[in-house]
């Protein structure tokens, strides 16, 4: 179970970088690119965006684990040193 | 051309590549575009093919070109333009100064002085793999974002397979990938040149998704990847266009023009577009002066290429893509 207000946060940011319409519902399990239709380019963006906003830096391992909006909040957390569960 | 000839001429030329490198350069150059030429004299529909495009384009351009000739000429450069930077192998630094001219020189070297890296914006212009064999024998770090290029010169491919946070291995991409790899290669790309190295990426890629700009290129339609232009946003590197003409008696002229820089915020504020649009201007207007170095373009179409006719046939625009996302052509 990730935090709700950080789930909160995150979810804002996919909707405002990768500009996903308010009528999609965004979970936890919601995949960026198979559930959210969100291209590459966009990804890059809401990546930056995060590593700026939350001031952690995402390597390329933890980047390639990132599927989901869960797993970019359990990354969030893991550099933050907080449980995310 | 029939993919079977296709693949018979590469088969005839890497057979001749080592009987030609005992030759100079230029002359084996010269060597390799009279294959082409030799086809073109040889096979009508071949002819047909090129009279029918060159007078289509010469018309868009309002050209007044002597279409056989450059019918000819754009044959054997065709050949040549696939023989990448094979015919350069084993030669020493003087051999390469006398087969590629380059200028501008002060332009690359100064973005590189900066050491917040230089996008080297290549093109299917001329020899499109020139700069970036140009670029590493002058002992710039240069790396390449872009599909591993194959049958090319022993002292390319030796860099292709360097490891590490800046090696370029991983730097290679694939038209196959998921956008999530994607987003990771153009993130580490954007580090490679934060890290002051040089990345050669082609500007010229059809693609098909919601960054692309769409063009009008020698008279006909095309969407075209703004990848570079994010890169560039991204990474704060200037960015220097090169352009590689080959010239008749086997040599090129290498060009590198003045460096610029994209503002961060260039995809959100719809600078791709024009940043676009005014790369294919340039690549347009040398084509009007040397339409033979034209190698494919003017045979560019969706069916060439599956990945993007696949894509261009599929729900274009995206039923889901809001107005402000989209980018002004």
């Amino acid at each position: 179970m990730i935090d709700s207000a950080l789930l909160t946060s995150v979810v804002e940011h996919v909707r405002t970088v990768c500009k996903v319409s308010p009528s999609v519902q965004i979970t936890e399990q919601s995949r960026f690119v198979d559930d959210l239709g969100i291209d590459s380019l966009d990804l890059v963006s809401l990546f930056l965006t995060i590593q700026d906003d939350f001031s952690v830096e995402l390597d390329d391992k933890e980047l390639a684990e990132l599927k989901t909006i869960g797993s970019l909040c359990a990354a969030i957390c893991s550099h933050r040193g907080v449980a995310a569960a | 051309m029939h993919r079977r000839a296709m693949k018979y001429r590469r088969i005839v030329l890497h057979s001749l590549f080592p009987v030609l490198r005992q030759f100079p350069a230029d002359t084996a150059a010269r060597m390799v575009s009279r294959i082409g030429q030799l086809e073109y004299a040889l096979v009508p529909s071949l002819r047909q093919r090129f009279h029918q495009t060159l007078n289509r384009v010469a018309e868009h351009l309002q050209a007044d070109w002597d279409i056989d000739q450059v019918g000819r000429e754009l044959a054997g450069n065709q050949v040549r333009w696939r023989a990448r930077d094979i015919l350069l192998d084993g030669r020493g630094q003087d051999a390469i100064d006398r087969v590629i001219h380059a200028e501008g020189v002060e332009h690359l070297q100064k973005a590189y002085d900066d050491q917040r890296g230089v996008i080297l914006l290549g093109n299917h212009f001329g020899a499109h793999l020139m700069p970036a064999h140009w670029a590493v024998r002058k002992g710039y770090p240069l790396r390449l974002f872009m599909e591993r290029p194959h049958h090319v010169s022993r002292i390319l491919s030796s860099e292709f397979d360097t490891d590490g946070p800046m090696g370029q291995r991983d730097l290679f991409i694939s038209r196959k990938a998921d956008p999530a790899d994607s987003a990771r290669s153009v993130m580490r790309a954007a580090r490679v040149l934060k890290a002051g190295y040089m990345i050669f990426i082609a500007g010229d890629v059809r693609w098909t998704d919601k960054h692309t700009v769409a063009i009008d290129f020698l008279g006909r339609p095309y969407r075209i990847s703004t990848t570079w232009v994010a890169l560039a946003a991204l990474s704060g590197a200037a960015v220097v266009p090169t352009f590689c003409r080959m010239n008749r008696d086997g040599t090129h002229d290498l060009s590198f023009l003045p460096p610029y820089h994209v503002a961060a915020r260039a995809m959100t504020q719809g600078h791709a577009g024009p940043l676009v649009h005014r790369l294919f201007a340039e690549i347009e207007r040398r084509i009007k002066i040397d339409p033979a170095s034209s190698n494919d373009y003017f045979f560019w179409s969706e069916h060439d290429d599956p990945a993007y006719a696949r894509n261009r046939l599929s729900d274009w625009p995206p039923a889901n893509l809001p107005d402000e996302g989209r980018y002004a052509a």
